[in-house]
């Protein structure tokens, strides 16, 4: 009650005006109900460590091109495909699925994954855990998305790239055949 | 005339049903004009080589002889009286098999065909194309790669 | 009260009067000049400040807002910001990364359209050529292969740190959706980039790409058991609309060039922007706060 009367007088109700003082807060920040503290300016805080990461990402794709020339194999034949005829890495996990079934490879389980991955935030609404790594009150999701997406993804990328040689026959990399030229 | 704003806001009232049509008519209008700009990337006439070629006489080819005609990707092969275009294109995605001791393999993905092209091995699950063949009147056979047939389509040699 | 009345600052008096309007002219000339000399003078801090209206060395609260506020550049990003959404191990910095890299990807690619021509014929003597005669253009092509191969990686690693942080979770939801398509456009970029070289890599590796595109005949097939339903042949015309052709060659290199510097880039600019826009509009990136445990 004492509060209120403080209000009134820093700041009479006026009915004649549409608009009044509804609350005072301590602080330097406009926003309410969260501490001022957890709050920093963007300037610099946030607009120094973006300057370093581009610095970061910018030397490491520099000092990558100019150390590992990218590769460029002989012109393109469309007599005489390479022997195995591999994608770049990141379609290999494709390629290994086509190697079973064109369709259901190439077509049918790449579009049920992407499907399925816009599908999880509207199948998994429960608001718990945001914010925080590995949450433990969202390890079931968590568990699902390792196992049926990222471990799969990985495993047939790391297959096609390293276990796959002529003919897309299967061989473990150190008895990988060398192709006659 | 009043109007409940609440209940235009969430409602399919009779004056938002109008407004929802207009934005269905203006936007199926768009989608009809596109469809029909979409038609722009299959044009009538292909660039590319014919699909015709001439395989020479029929005396070049003795009885089980096996020629590939690498530029056009037709494995020309007779048996006896009876001469036949195999397609060299794999069945499962389309890279080019190589003729092998037991028939045509493919290194993209590892499939086998036997010697007139029936698959033997996965993962390709159709066997290969054959050309229709026809004689010239210079006396010379002519491969049609448009004519599709099945295996074992072959040309009698009289 | 006497009133004092100043004369207009003006220069020093007239050297002499002249005759008619060249006179005149002179003399406004003569006049206005001091006013001029002052504006010269100043003209570096007015050409700033008519550019960007803040300190570029804001030391309060308030000029750094501002500094914020008044920037096109930095507006679309908050003022003030959560100390945990500035924590490296929270995000690794993946968005950004995965941005910055589209970035290079566009200088060094618009680079190397002045050299490359997308022709059966010249297309992989022009590679041939980046390597031989054009100065640095071994490290153009080797930023724009790397960074194509890093954003793959940094946008997959930014799609587990949003799932393992909760981080798609209402309001959050269709921008996670947007993020997919981000991926797949990734992707496709990625595909449609590696034909260009016409090495054969490019060429065998399109050749399988355009014949999955084909197995959707598989779906047509199946529709067209259903009485009354027409064979659409989905998987051909899918093809044919991608190589425009049966086979890869000239049409579909010019099909790809035009997908991978024009159209598919701009579709991911566009996506890129509305995907920022809402971090923003659903209140700034994933905090704990958001939900108590």
């Amino acid at each position: 009650m004492a509060k209120r009367v403080r209000e009134e007088e820093i700041f009479p109700r006026n009915p004649n005006k549409t608009y009044g003082l509804m609350e005072l807060v301590k602080g330097s920040s406009p926003r309410v109900d969260r501490g001022p503290e957890d709050m920093v300016s963007a300037w610099p805080h946030l607009l120094i460590r973006e300057a370093l990461l581009f610095a970061a990402t910018f030397l490491v794709i520099l000092a990558l091109s100019v150390w590992c020339v990218p590769p460029l194999e002989k012109q393109a034949d469309a007599t005489k495909p390479p022997n195995p005829a591999k994608a770049p890495w990141y379609f290999l996990g494709l390629q290994e699925l086509v190697s079973y079934d064109a369709f259901w490879g190439g077509l049918g389980i790449p579009g049920l994954v992407i499907v399925g991955l816009m599908a999880i935030p509207y199948l998994d609404r429960h608001h718990s855990g945001i914010g925080r790594w590995f949450a433990r009150s969202r390890t079931t999701a968590v568990t699902l998305f390792t196992v049926l997406f990222v471990i799969p993804t990985i495993v047939l990328i790391i297959l096609g790239t390293y276990f796959r040689g002529p003919n897309w026959g299967f061989y473990p990399p150190w008895g990988m055949p060398v192709e006659p030229q | 005339m009043s109007i409940n704003y609440e209940r235009e806001k969430q409602e399919l009232t009779r004056r938002n049903f109008v407004s929802l049509s207009g934005w269905s008519i203006f936007t199926l209008g768009l989608l009809g004009a596109g469809g029909l700009f979409a038609r722009f990337f299959w044009p009538n006439v292909r660039y590319g080589p014919p699909s015709k070629f001439s395989i020479g006489k029929p005396g070049n080819y003795p009885d089980g002889a096996q020629q590939t005609f690498i530029d056009q990707k037709v494995s020309v092969i007779r048996h006896g009286s009876n001469i036949g275009a195999i397609s060299l294109v794999c069945k499962h995605l389309g890279c080019t098999v190589a003729p092998s001791a037991t028939g045509y393999d493919c290194p993209c993905h590892g499939s086998k065909y036997d010697a007139i092209g029936q698959v033997t091995h996965g993962p390709a699950q159709a066997n290969l194309d054959w050309f229709g063949i026809s004689l010239l009147p210079s006396g010379d056979l002519q491969v049609d790669k448009s004519d599709i047939r099945t295996v074992s389509a072959y040309y009698g040699v009289k | 009260m006497s009133v004092q009345t100043t004369e207009p600052k003006a220069g020093p008096p007239d050297p002499k009067p002249g005759i008619g309007a060249w006179g005149k002219l002179s003399r406004a000339i003569y006049r206005q000049a001091p006013e001029v000399f002052d504006n010269l003078r100043q003209l570096p801090y007015n050409l700033y400040k008519s550019i960007y209206r803040t300190t570029a060395f804001p030391k309060t609260e308030r000029e750094r807002s501002e500094a914020f506020f008044n920037s096109f550049l930095l507006h679309i990003q908050p003022a003030k910001i959560e100390k945990h959404a500035l924590r490296f191990n929270y995000t690794f910095g993946l968005g950004l990364i995965s941005f910055y890299l589209f970035l290079l990807l566009t200088v060094s690619g618009i680079l190397l359209m002045f050299f490359y021509v997308p022709s059966v014929e010249q297309a992989y003597n022009r590679m041939l050529d980046l390597r031989s005669s054009v100065s640095y253009g071994m490290i153009l092509r080797g930023m724009h292969f790397w960074s194509a191969n890093c954003m793959i990686g940094a946008v997959f690693f930014h799609m587990c740190r949003v799932f393992y942080t909760g981080a798609y979770k209402p309001p959050r939801e269709f921008n996670w959706v947007i993020g997919v398509l981000l991926f797949v456009l990734t992707l496709v970029l990625g595909f449609t980039g590696y034909l260009l070289p016409w090495d054969q890599l490019a060429f065998w590796a399109i050749t399988v790409g355009a014949n999955i595109a084909g197995k959707a005949d598989y779906v047509s097939d199946h529709l067209a058991m259903i009485p009354g339903v027409p064979n659409m042949h989905m998987g051909v015309m899918m093809k044919n609309a991608l190589l425009g052709g049966d086979t890869v060659g000239q049409e579909a290199l010019i099909r790809f060039y035009v997908l991978h510097v024009a159209l598919l880039p701009s579709i991911l600019f566009f996506l890129i922007v509305i995907h920022f826009w809402r971090i923003r509009k659903d209140g700034g990136i994933s905090s704990p706060k958001e939900s108590p445990e």
